[in-house]
């Protein structure tokens, strides 16, 4: 007797949090490509609104430095807060290793740019406690 | 075949989000613009294909009229609909676009890919074999 199939699961949801355009687009169609769905925030006020807004989310992934009066690390600070089960993930061309604060919670991973993009989905999956490859995410 | 392209600039994630996931789930490769500077600068990329964009008419940093007028000087091959919350403000879209017409907002989503189908159909008459 065949094995059941395992059931469908819907796409795990990425929160791109980037307020450079080209590098937001990029990222997006490479995760949609490897089968998350992502909704695109050019600024931590927007993820912000999202959230509030009750859109489901299951890592936010976020440049630390942004556009608007909020950075990626307060924006990281505000999730901890108010949805301390996210996992978070921040980047920067700016800092070599994680920056520090908030990084004691353990739902942050720190990743330097530039990142490889097969790292990084191999990190995401991870943060998702998902199977390293094949399948959906 | 490649996938049409529909350039979304529209500041208000919760619309534009939504809107976005619509028309890929409907087939289109659709980028996202939160302002007029964003859409400048991926029009201005000679690699990225945009076939079609849909602006918002009150974009935060510049009107999506200056928008438009700005895609017709630099990509004229580039088909332009403008949408406005204020009925008179879609209709001055319609007069601005060549191909038109200006949408008005909140979005009807069915309504909005009516008009990308027309437009592409439009182009493939216009520019067969393109």
């Amino acid at each position: 007797m065949l094995p059941a199939p395992e059931p469908q699961r819907a796409p795990a949801r990425i929160l791109v949090v980037e307020d450079e355009v080209l590098v937001r687009i990029v990222l997006a169609d490479e995760l949609r490509d490897a089968g998350f769905a992502v909704i695109e925030a050019a600024s931590a006020e927007e993820a912000l609104s999202c959230l509030a807004a009750g859109v489901e989310v299951d890592l936010v992934f976020s440049d630390i430095r942004l556009t608007g009066s909020l950075s990626g690390l307060d924006l990281a600070n505000q999730l901890r807060n108010q949805y301390a089960s996210l996992p978070v993930m921040l980047t920067s061309g700016d800092y070599r290793s994680d920056p520090g604060p908030p990084g004691a919670e353990s739902v942050r991973r720190f990743i330097p740019k530039p990142y490889n993009i097969s790292h990084l989905i191999s990190d995401m999956r991870d943060a998702l406690g998902l199977k390293p490859s094949g399948g959906a995410p | 075949m490649t996938r049409p392209s529909v350039l979304l600039v529209e500041a208000d994630i919760l619309v534009r989000h939504p809107l976005a996931e619509y028309l890929r789930e409907c087939g289109y490769r659709v980028l996202e613009a939160f302002d007029g500077n964003e859409a400048r600068q991926l029009l201005s990329g000679a690699s990225i294909a945009i076939d079609i964009v849909l602006a918002d008419v009150d974009a935060p940093d510049e009107s999506g009229f200056v928008l438009a007028a700005w895609i017709r000087g630099n990509r004229p091959g580039v088909a332009v609909v403008l949408a406005g919350s204020v009925t008179r403000a879609a209709e001055k879209a319609g007069d601005l676009c060549r191909e038109g017409p200006g949408l008005a907002k909140p979005y009807e989503h069915q309504q909005v890919l009516n008009e990308i189908r027309r437009l592409l159909a439009a182009r493939e008459r216009n520019e067969p074999g393109q």
